[in-house]
């Protein structure tokens, strides 16, 4: 069982306190931080992640636990081929050569892009290019996924097919979406709004 | 090792994401160093004929002494002027060699299949005063191509009278004959040697060949080129003062026409070509560093907004997980291969330049000009990813995806 453990979390850019003494465990399961703009959503995910170090207060995760999280913006190589991308991700996380081939079509079929291997990544949808990077996560076969806003700029149709591969792929991992949007999926989930800094 | 050999393939990935506005600057830059390294090539060039012509040529530093205007006369000089030159010159310019070279001719004519010839007598120890390097007994050295050997003709003189002299039966002596003596040689530039007289083959023998060939002339055994020239038959072409210090040269000339002697150095009409020569080298060593400074200002400012708008790449990098060690790494290499690239490419232009130029001389300019341009290449490399990559590379995640576009 994966967790992610607040203790008074606390982060401030200059006189503003951004995440404020936040108390609070996320477990297994999915997870959806509502909240307006600039009360400090992706501020959260990016000290759960790491990215943030200059707050107070205390983030525990296990130690066994792989963390993957997927930023807001299309963080790859968009005149690469998604093959080539998922081959740079592929040697980043130092995985063994020799399944490379066999691990990057299982993960794509996965989210349903096996056919666009050989597709230059700036050719793709924006469905597809949000599926790209949730592939690239889920080649470090995390356990705790954290998720910025996966369902933005998408129309209707990507948004649910979107969502259905979230569930299928990570619905026994702990995932953490950050999103403006209402997200549906087909099992309960856990929706948090987000105030001031705090979780209410 | 796999992992290393893995990160290769992601430099390579890398590599492919080219971009027009760097393969501009690398095309300039590499034009750049070529074209400098082609200019000193050429002053390069211009600097050896320089030396050739008049640093290393002996003409430059010989001064020729061939009459004497003291005791308000005017006399050619004598066989007993050679042992007075050396003996004031060693006392005026002790420090300083001077060497006092006479050179001979026979008065009357030598014939060589009954065409006239021009002949000159020369101490082997003085071979470099025609631009050799040594001269062999029984060796004939033209300024033109001759046969292999040639008959020299001698009328054997029979009784000097007071209206000339009576010669007898023609003497062949044969003589090999070598190509290499100096048309440039100061001998041929005295007053009694007219231009036209080069019409006819020149020669020239060492003074142990010339005593026997004076002997069968005068048709008795010569003790001295003393006794020579005593007849009248022989005389001195003129006198050569050859000085080692090319600075010198004139203050010698002075002196020797201070002494009464005429004195033509051929250096002083020169005595500004150094100067002019000196002036065009500082021109172009300074322009030569203004153009490198230029240069490389240029291609690191350019290398700085290629890596600038590379940072969105490296963050990229940096979200799949490569560290910033294995970042830096791709990029060192993949800077690297371009920089072989273009130290190839201008090692080759320079290579080929200095081929034509030099034709295969100077080998060693050409090593040292190639040599010069890989440590600026290296030196550059070190710069370039030592302060503009890493200092990228070790920004902060949110720094480099936010900072730039991704660059395609």
């Amino acid at each position: 069982m994966a967790s992610i453990q607040l203790h008074q979390l606390t982060l401030s850019f200059g006189e503003k306190k951004v995440l404020d003494s936040i108390t609070h465990t996320f477990h297994d399961g999915i997870t959806v931080l509502h909240g307006n703009s600039g009360v400090g959503k992706t501020t959260l995910l990016h000290a759960i992640a790491g990215i943030y170090t200059d707050y107070t207060g205390e983030i525990l995760l296990q130690p066994k636990d792989r963390l993957a999280y997927c930023l807001q913006e299309d963080l790859f190589f968009s005149n690469l081929t998604v093959q080539e991308n998922m081959h740079l991700k592929y040697v980043a996380c130092e995985k063994p050569e020799e399944n490379e081939t066999e691990e990057v079509l299982e993960t794509l079929s996965l989210f349903g892009i096996e056919a666009l291997l050989t597709c230059k990544a700036k050719t793709l949808s924006g469905g597809e290019r949000q599926r790209l990077k949730m592939a690239m996560l889920a080649l470090t076969k995390p356990d705790i996924v954290l998720l910025d806003e996966p369902t933005a700029k998408l129309d209707d149709d990507n948004i649910a097919n979107t969502l259905a591969v979230i569930e299928r792929v990570w619905q026994d991992k702990l995932l953490l979406i950050v999103s403006h949007d209402k997200l549906s999926f087909s099992k309960p989930i856990t929706e948090i709004c987000m105030q001031g800094g705090k979780l209410q | 090792m796999k992992k290393r050999s893995n990160d290769g393939s992601c430099a390579k990935l890398l590599l492919k994401k080219s971009s027009g506005h760097l393969k501009i600057s690398l095309a300039i830059f590499l034009a750049s160093i070529t074209i400098t390294g082609i200019i000193g090539l050429l002053y390069a060039r211009q600097y050896f004929q320089y030396e050739k012509d008049f640093l290393e040529n002996v003409a430059m530093r010989t001064i020729t002494v061939e009459r004497y205007f003291g005791n308000q006369s005017v006399r050619s000089v004598s066989f007993t002027d050679v042992s007075e030159l050396t003996r004031i010159l060693d006392k005026e310019f002790p420090s300083t060699k001077t060497t006092v070279i006479p050179v001979y001719r026979p008065n009357t004519g030598f014939t060589v299949d009954e065409s006239p010839i021009n002949l000159f007598a020369v101490e082997r120890s003085h071979s470099f005063l025609v631009d050799l390097d040594d001269m062999l007994d029984n060796t004939a050295y033209s300024i033109s191509q001759q046969p292999k050997t040639i008959g020299l003709e001698i009328s054997v003189i029979t009784e000097i009278t007071d209206n000339g002299f009576v010669s007898g039966v023609l003497e062949r002596v044969i003589l090999n004959t070598e190509l290499g003596a100096s048309r440039n040689t100061p001998i041929l530039s005295t007053q009694n040697f007219f231009p036209s007289m080069l019409e006819y083959p020149t020669f020239f023998v060492n003074m142990d060949t010339f005593h026997e060939i004076a002997s069968i002339f005068l048709n008795r055994e010569i003790v001295s080129m003393q006794d020579a020239t005593d007849s009248g038959l022989i005389s001195l072409q003129g006198i050569f003062v050859y000085v080692d210090d090319l600075r010198l040269v004139s203050a010698v000339a002075s002196f020797l026409m201070e002494q009464d002697y005429s004195a033509a150095a051929p250096a002083d009409a020169f005595d500004n070509f150094g100067e002019t020569l000196s002036v065009a080298f500082m021109v172009f060593l300074l322009s030569s560093i203004c153009l490198i400074c230029m240069t490389t200002v240029n291609i690191i400012l350019s290398f700085r907004s290629f890596y600038r708008v590379q940072q969105k790449d490296m963050g990229v990098l940096r979200y799949m997980g490569f560290g910033n060690k294995r970042i830096y790494k791709m990029y060192r290499k993949n800077l690297g291969i371009k920089f072989l690239q273009i130290m190839g490419v201008s090692a080759l232009l320079i290579f080929m330049a200095g081929m034509i130029l030099f034709s295969f001389g100077h080998w060693f300019v050409l090593a040292a000009f190639i040599l010069s341009l890989a440590a600026f290449l290296c030196l550059l490399f070190i710069a370039i990813s030592r302060f503009i990559i890493y200092s990228y590379v070790r920004q902060e995640l949110l720094v480099l995806i936010r900072e730039s576009k991704e660059f395609e």
